[in-house]
């Protein structure tokens, strides 16, 4: 059974939005919706300045405390490792948005709860997630973490020490890996 | 995006959790008098089985109205997730108000009788029972004590469960720094205690009223109620001393959650209306109604509706704040950082 996860490259990340007008066309989100946001952050003054962009989406949580917390069961975590929300179940309680810690649920205006759901439908006919389709820098890389030979597996063995999960401390066991330098 | 937050849970959250304590509250307190004195603190009891159903149902369609939608919040019941505290409260809360609903009948004076309702007026001379009048009339008059006694037993630690649930419900999320806080279900539950005692008050002086009481009667009420409430509120400043150590003695994210009622924003609401309000000003008036009797031995002092007024009500606020600075600060708080 595949596994699937995600490698994010922030220090190539320009900030252009391209992956989340990409999600949005794909998902049919309203313009304030969105799956997956930049977490913009500035550091000192100038000269001596930086700034940074992290791409954040649902990580995928091997241990997703939005899926402890539901009280319907409609957030639930597939066997290939995405979490999704089954929406014919939300009650629409936003518990779920309380529990995450990465702040990427929201609620639709019909009254459930959505987030990024790896574009499962289309990862399943063989086609990359949609965020990834139009990122010109080629910042995410997107495969099945249990096949030893897939792309993504050989980058995390490679990689392992550049490699962190975002807020790891809270036991989420999130499926995206960021690298930093 | 960072800095920016959304409030997902509004007030009624907050109105929910505080409703949810009150009625948690005066289930306690109803059945703890009960306990110590089933003859002496009679109107105590009484007065807390006739309150404890209401506000929790203002509460559920509160909950109800917070969903995004509602109509299919019957959805809740059809599973229990065990890893979910929402869904073990939403269970808890049903059988809560079963339990406070019984209670509230066997607490009714006797012309509220269901057997009234059976017993048909021609009935009446011959020795015939139907069915269901032997039934509630065993229910009733024979074994009254027996069953208060009962409910009020059980109902008490599932009373105690709901003040700790509340709290539980927001304490359980690692990822909102000012919510997981181990004290935090205990100041709510105190705090349900102690709203619980405050309305009972509230309604035994200013609905009921006191005609007919008696001094000494009166007398014995009011110590309960008061000391009750003294100890209540001691308690509920330890627990928010060390509510607030909690969050200084955690991770960066959790100082910067304290901050929220250190100098940012809901500093006033917290310590204005939920501690002096909700706190001191009660708890220096009870000392001075119980101050004669712990030094002298005395007598209360004569009973003064300003002070029972100021107190309940105080306390009252105070409660709402509570839950109301707990709900819209956990939300401003930034979630845990990397
Ligand atoms: S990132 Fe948030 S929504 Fe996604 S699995 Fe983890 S807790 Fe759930």
């Amino acid at each position: 059974m595949a596994h699937y996860g995600m490698v994010i490259d922030e220090t190539k990340c320009v900030g252009c939005y391209a992956c989340r007008v990409a999600c949005q066309n794909q998902n049919n989100l309203r313009a304030h919706e969105a799956y997956n946001h930049l977490e913009e952050r500035e550091y000192g003054t100038f000269p001596d300045y930086t700034r940074e962009f992290l791409p954040v989406q649902c990580q995928h949580c091997d241990n997703p405390p939005c899926v402890h917390v539901c009280p319907t069961g409609a957030s639930i975590k597939r066997p290939d490792g995405v979490v999704l929300v089954i929406i014919n179940d939300c009650i629409g309680c936003k518990y779920c948005i309380a529990a995450c810690p990465y702040n990427v649920r929201i609620i639709k205006n019909e009254g459930y709860v959505e987030k990024c759901r790896f574009c499962i439908e289309f990862v399943e006919k063989g086609i990359e997630p949609a965020c990834m389709t139009t990122c010109m820098t080629g910042v995410r890389l997107f495969g099945d973490l249990d096949d030893p030979d897939s792309e993504i597996s050989r980058y995390i063995a490679r990689n392992r020490h550049r490699l962190r999960q975002f807020k790891g401390e809270l036991n989420t066991r999130p499926r995206i890996y960021y690298r930093k330098g | 995006m960072e800095g920016t937050y959304f409030v997902f849970w509004n007030w009624l959250v907050a109105v929910y959790l505080f409703v949810a304590g009150v009625s948690a509250g005066c289930f306690a307190v109803s059945a703890i008098a009960y306990f110590i004195g089933p003859k002496v603190y009679q109107d105590i009891s009484r007065i807390g089985a006739y309150i404890a159903p209401f506000p929790l149902l203002v509460g559920i369609a509160c909950l109800i109205a917070d969903l995004e939608r509602p109509l299919i919040f019957w959805k809740l019941m059809l599973t229990l997730q065990v890893a979910s505290v929402m869904s073990w409260g939403a269970w808890l809360l049903l059988i809560f108000s079963a339990l406070s609903f019984i209670y509230f009948y066997l607490w009714l004076p006797e012309r509220f009788d269901l057997v009234n309702l059976f017993k048909k007026p021609a009935d009446h001379g011959d020795d015939v029972e139907t069915a269901s009048e032997s039934f509630l009339y065993k229910l009733r008059r024979r074994n009254l004590k027996k069953l208060k006694g009962w409910i009020a037993l059980i109902g008490l630690p599932v009373a105690l469960m709901v003040g700790i649930y509340t709290g539980v419900l927001l304490g359980a999320l690692v990822a909102r720094p000012f919510w997981n806080n181990p004290m935090l279900p205990m100041l709510f539950l105190v705090s349900a205690l102690k709203t619980g005692t405050a309305s009972i008050c509230l309604y035994g002086c200013f609905i009921q009223g006191f005609g007919g009481m008696s001094q000494e009667k009166m007398e014995t009420n009011k110590f309960l109620v008061h000391s009750l409430d003294f100890v209540l509120m001691v308690l509920a400043i330890i627990t928010i001393f060390l509510f607030i150590f909690g969050l200084y003695v955690s991770p960066r994210s959790s100082v910067g959650a304290a901050l929220l009622i250190m100098g940012g924003p809901y500093t006033f609401a917290f310590w204005g209306l939920v501690v002096v309000l909700g706190i001191f000003i009660p708890l220096c008036l009870e000392i001075y109604e119980l101050l004669p009797h712990f030094i002298r031995q005395a007598a209360m002092r004569e009973h003064n509706p300003w002070i029972s007024g100021i107190i309940t009500i105080a306390v009252l606020i105070g409660g709402y704040f509570l839950r109301h600075v707990v709900v819209y600060g956990g939300q401003a708080a930034e979630l845990v950082s990397l």
